[in-house]
């Protein structure tokens, strides 16, 4: 195996020309954005800085109660990222259904994910654990908030002929299940897009870190296989779970659709 | 003859105050009054599409609040006066209606003869999106009775429909209560052949009952 390639600090530092030529495109195409491309780069340098200086610390150890302290923190933030950006938008019974659908949405795949697919030893292992879990909760963050974006607008736009199934007899159920089916796609395609490119269109971030970092390429497929196939089945599972519960958030026990 | 609906001391907001009023079963109800008078609320908290904030509701002697709500849309089913149609042909449209009652849909050919009753000569595979609004109106009421309910709530089932129309639909549903022994509780703006073949007549001015009397029938 190839020795890993270190970067040395001048090295990191030219990579940053390419922001300087960020900023001379946005100037010369008068886009006035050249405040955002910089603190977008200074951001993503700190927050890259601390989080590997704080991987390290975590890698150092190996406690359960840690690595499941930190998997919470992920699906916390992820939750709360979701909330703020439909701030005004969500109820607060939708609200809760979408912090059950990220937390049982990616545990539950993650269990089995580490038991059976990718047995780390031990299971919490936070060389591991940590990557994946990561993976699986941005993931799902992401199929969630495109989910619920789309239901809350076949709520919206679609009330009266939800309300017109209602009156022929429909259940709630029924009366929405186009729409469930609807936020399902949308919420799922950018994962299933993402498979479909794969290997031909792109290689994908953590097998192009672990080819850089002189692993075989057959052994980086293969990582990358079980990782997708987990993302896929958090995501499908997280998705599912908010819109088969998201929807009766819409309507009272009279099954009555609620202004 | 008995009740079809009961209302004692119902509330609605602003939009509705009925202290007490009696929807007789078997019958023909019709609900007039100007825009804004309530009678389409009155008719959704009869379908339970929405529920009165005081009162209490009986269907049949049993208050609905006792009721499945999505039994009771089943044996009452309402009609709103812009119906929706859903995207697809005219016969996916009564299919549909039927999927959400768990019933055995009718055959093509059946819906063929319903269209021709009123005055529809349309291929029943022929998508909807080309429909007039007196074609989609007609064809929700086609739904609807298909479906054959215990009691029909239909919001201005005639609002879109020129004279000829009009008269096809309203002789086919006093036939329907007379040959079936069904409930219709009908809302319209008057008109005079509506009145004519109404059994009892509701008046609403501003959420409340001005007047109530019963009419003849002297044909449509």
């Amino acid at each position: 195996m190839p020795e890993q390639l270190s970067i040395e600090i001048w090295r990191l530092a030219a990579s940053y020309l390419f922001l300087v030529l960020l900023l001379l495109m946005s100037y010369l195409l008068r886009l006035g954005r050249g405040k955002d491309f910089i603190v977008a780069t200074v951001r993503m340098t700190i927050q890259l800085v601390l989080a590997g200086y704080l991987l390290d610390l975590v890698f150092g150890q190996s406690n359960p109660l840690v690595t499941l302290l930190i998997l919470l923190f992920m699906q916390g933030f992820a939750t709360y990222t979701i909330i703020v950006r439909l701030r005004g938008k969500i109820s607060e019974s939708l609200k809760r259904v979408v912090v059950i659908a990220i937390f049982c949405g990616t545990s539950a795949p993650l269990a089995y994910f580490t038991q059976m697919v990718f047995p780390a030893d031990p299971w919490y292992e936070p060389r591991y654990f940590i990557p994946i879990a990561g993976m699986t909760v941005g993931n799902s963050m992401i199929g969630i908030s495109l989910g619920v974006e789309r239901l809350i607008q076949a709520f919206k736009e679609s009330r009266d002929r939800i309300e017109e199934a209602l009156m022929l007899g429909a259940t709630p159920q029924m009366a929405v299940s186009d729409f469930l089916g609807d936020a399902f796609s949308a919420a799922i395609i950018p994962t299933i897009n993402s498979m479909l490119g794969m290997g031909l269109v792109f290689i994908p971030g953590m097998m192009t870190g672990q080819i850089l970092a002189g692993s075989s390429a057959i052994e980086a497929i293969k990582y990358q296989i079980v990782i997708m196939m987990g993302i896929a089945g958090s995501v499908s599972i997280a998705v599912y779970l908010l819109i088969q519960l998201g929807y009766r958030t819409f309507f009272n026990n009279r099954a009555q659709l609620i202004d | 003859m008995q009740a079809a609906f009961k209302l004692q001391n119902v509330t609605y907001g602003r939009i509705l105050n009925i202290p007490d009023l009696t929807i007789p079963g078997g019958a023909l109800f019709t609900v007039t009054g100007r825009s804004g008078s309530g009678k389409t609320t009155l008719l959704k908290l009869l379908n339970n599409l929405i529920s009165c904030d005081e009162g209490e509701l009986y269907y049949h002697g049993t208050n609905i609040k006792s009721i499945d709500p999505v039994d009771l849309r089943r044996r009452v089913v309402m009609v709103s006066q812009t119906p929706h149609i859903f995207p697809g042909s005219l016969e996916e449209n009564i299919r549909l209606a039927f999927y959400f009652n768990r019933k055995e849909p009718p055959t093509q050919n059946r819906i063929k003869q319903m269209l021709a009753t009123f005055n529809l000569p349309i291929d029943p595979l022929q998508d909807t999106k080309h429909l007039s609004g007196g074609e989609k109106q007609r064809l929700a009421l086609i739904r609807a009775l298909q479906l054959e309910p215990e009691t029909l709530l239909l919001d201005e089932p005639t609002a879109a429909l020129d004279d000829e129309n009009t008269e096809t639909v309203l002789r086919y549903l006093t036939d329907w209560v007379s040959r079936d022994g069904r409930s219709l509780v009908m809302v319209s703006h008057g008109g005079e052949k509506v009145k004519a073949m109404s059994g009892t007549v509701l008046l609403l001015n501003n959420g409340q009952i001005e007047k109530s009397y019963s009419t003849a029938p002297e044909g449509v």
